[in-house]
């Protein structure tokens, strides 16, 4: 990242981290981050297991203060305050609802320890709640509620403070997948609604590109990338975000230089033309790795033509829409092709030859295999 | 063999085996109880005929009426003491790493090792030497050290099972760290806290071995009467005492089960 131009936009986001750091022991959970979350905004933070995420979270929220670096909220600097006065709206992956205590009192929680009225208690709570399609279920015991509402009631909780950020620690996660899909909906409508600047953790890529207005993608406590949904998985910055985000094919080969142009040779006789859009970053390079998602390649008749390239069917995975076909091509390894409908399932069974065509516009050519 | 019988024989079997271990757990008791409803001044079981007079001197002996006073007294204090101070080291192995700590579990579980003849030898001596030799402080010191791990130890279980991120929530919600405690981690504990304390108080008030060390006659409780009573006389009226202490204890342990759950408070083992 540009580490200055991050520093300039952390002056004046909501939420704004400079150079921040953590580390336990000798693991650096979270790398020299830098990011500024603007108003409003719905920032998702997206990566594997263990790549620092939820570090990060806990860290705004203040359960873990930060090694080195910066932490503001609102212009003011909170990295070590102690949670319970910075002013975050926390949904927990299990929720964390007392269990002690009726929906009511769970969601006027918040209010109460800010000393409201009990007028105004009543009212807010009464708002939160209606909110989230829970009005009505006031005297409830938190126990006596299905997943899906013990969520809503969670983040009634959180959002009935009016917090300056709402922090969501994977709260989709626990819900079967129907639900989610509702609830991922619902979620972004209600964020939309507030106009609450909001930070979200995830390790689902689809969930993340269905609800973000950004992405951050971290991988061992690093940021990868910053950018919007259709930007991450359109261009990518690297090999991880190209491979973390959707499917996609990797090869790996030679570059060769000839007067007709530049061809990847990823082994056995095997050539691609590339188009010299992608060269940029390999310049000097003899060798390379190449990404390019199923969608841009094709099952062909003709064989003549450039970059097709012949295989071998291995199988297919039929998902409705379309089917994913993959092909042993030598020289390449196993290679995924979406195709739509099912059709291709019975034109081009399992171990019959097949071409396919590769549309190297939207591929990615990149020096390193990982992160950049 | 038609594995329909050959279940019935299994399942037959088994309940048979239940029963009797039953029967063997709980023979002392029945012995006792029904010894205690003959009408013979003699202690003599089977019955020849049943009464509740043992039942009425049991009730109106002063020396029982004293010693149950004391009981409730040295049980009150001991369990009460035991209560707060094995919260606060349950609370600290549990949430704190420090030097020192296996230690602290190590002398925490030491009553388990220790023999309460020996505790009990051990307060007479040390009592002595302070010049409180048979006084209340001496017999509820020895209390405490014998039932302080059963609170303790209910107390940390009770932390383990409880979500860190419930804390972490209220804090989020802008409590500050003793509104947590007040408002969250000690409501939650309560049940046990209060089954600790229960079993604390069962322990403490039916206490013996310890307890013929360090009380006196002033300051005896109900198993050390018991004991004085049953080296003077042989009447049944022990066996009526001895009935109705089954039956209060046996009250305060269903107490006790229904707040915690009773494998839960003997449970050595943690289940997070």
């Amino acid at each position: 990242m540009s580490g200055l131009e991050e520093r300039l936009a952390g002056s004046r986001g909501v939420v704004a981290l400079d150079r921040v750091s953590r580390a336990f022991g000798a693991i650096v959970a979270v790398n020299d981050v830098s990011l500024a979350i603007e108003p409003g905004e719905f920032l998702t933070l997206l990566g594997p297991s263990g790549c620092g995420k939820t570090t990060l979270l806990n860290l705004i929220a203040g359960f873990l203060e930060p090694s080195a670096g910066t932490i503001r909220i609102g212009g003011r600097d909170v990295g070590h305050l102690p949670p319970h006065l910075r002013g975050t709206g926390m949904v927990f992956q299990n929720y964390a609802l007392f269990p002690h205590m009726n929906v009511f009192d769970n969601v006027a929680f918040g209010l109460r320890m800010r000393r409201r009225r009990r007028a105004e208690v009543a009212r807010l709570v009464g708002h939160a709640l209606a909110m989230v399609a829970l009005d009505g279920f006031e005297s409830r015991r938190v126990r006596q509620l299905s997943g899906g509402q013990q969520q809503r009631v969670a983040l009634a909780r959180a959002i009935v403070i009016e917090p300056e950020v709402l922090l969501l620690d994977e709260p989709l996660s626990a819900l079967d997948k129907n639900l989610r899909g509702q609830m991922q909906v619902e979620l972004k409508a209600l964020q939309r609604a507030l106009g609450i600047t909001t930070v979200f953790v995830t390790h689902d890529q689809s969930e993340a590109l269905s609800m973000s207005d950004r992405i951050v993608v971290l991988d061992r406590g690093r940021i990868q990338q910053i950018a919007t949904p259709v930007a991450l998985y359109n261009r990518p910055a690297n090999g991880f975000v190209a491979s973390f985000i959707g499917e996609i094919n990797h090869l790996r080969g030679a570059l060769r230089r000839t007067a007709e142009g530049t061809f990847f040779e990823p082994g056995e006789g095997q050539r691609l033309v590339l188009p010299g859009s992608l060269l940029e970053r390999c310049e000097g390079r003899d060798e390379a790795h190449l990404f390019v998602r199923p969608e841009h390649l094709a099952v062909v008749d003709e064989s003549d033509a450039a970059n097709v390239l012949s295989g071998t069917v291995e199988t297919h995975v039929y998902q409705g829409t379309h089917t994913q076909l993959h092909a042993a091509v030598p020289g390449c390894g196993s290679i995924q092709v979406r195709v739509s409908g099912g059709d291709v399932i019975t034109r081009y069974p399992a171990g019959a030859p097949v071409r396919i065509r590769f549309d190297l516009g939207e591929a990615l050519l990149l020096p390193e295999e990982g992160a950049g | 063999m038609p594995p329909r019988i050959a279940a019935g024989l299994r399942r037959g079997s088994f309940w048979s085996a239940v029963s009797l271990i039953l029967v063997f757990m709980t023979l002392p008791a029945v012995v006792v109880f029904v010894t205690s409803l003959s009408a013979s001044p003699i202690l003599r079981f089977p019955p020849q005929s049943l009464s509740l007079r043992w039942y009425e001197q049991a009730l109106t002996y002063r020396d029982f009426r004293e010693a149950f006073a004391n009981g409730l007294i040295i049980t009150a204090f001991a369990s009460t003491i035991a209560l707060v101070v094995g919260t606060a080291f349950a609370y600290l192995i549990e949430r704190y790493r420090f030097p020192g700590k296996g230690l602290i579990e190590l002398v925490l579980s030491s009553p388990l090792i220790v023999p309460h003849f020996t505790t009990g030898f051990g307060f007479l001596l040390l009592g002595a030497r302070l010049g409180l030799a048979r006084s209340f402080v001496v017999v509820v010191a020895a209390h405490v050290t014998l039932v302080l791990p059963f609170v303790a130890r209910s107390v940390y279980v009770s932390l383990r099972n409880l979500d860190p991120n419930l804390e972490r929530s209220a804090a989020n919600l802008g409590a500050p760290p003793v509104q947590v405690l007040l408002k969250v981690t000690l409501p939650l504990l309560a049940p046990g806290m209060i089954g600790g304390w229960l079993v604390a108080g069962v322990l403490s008030f039916t206490e013996f071995t310890a307890s013929l060390y360090v009380t006196a006659f002033r300051t005896q409780n109900l198993p050390v009467a018991m004991y004085a009573y049953i080296r003077e006389n042989t009447d049944p009226t022990i066996a009526a005492i001895s009935a109705l202490l089954i039956l209060g204890t046996t009250g305060l342990m269903l107490l006790a089960n229904w707040l915690v759950g009773l494998e839960r408070m003997l449970n050595i083992g943690d289940h997070r």
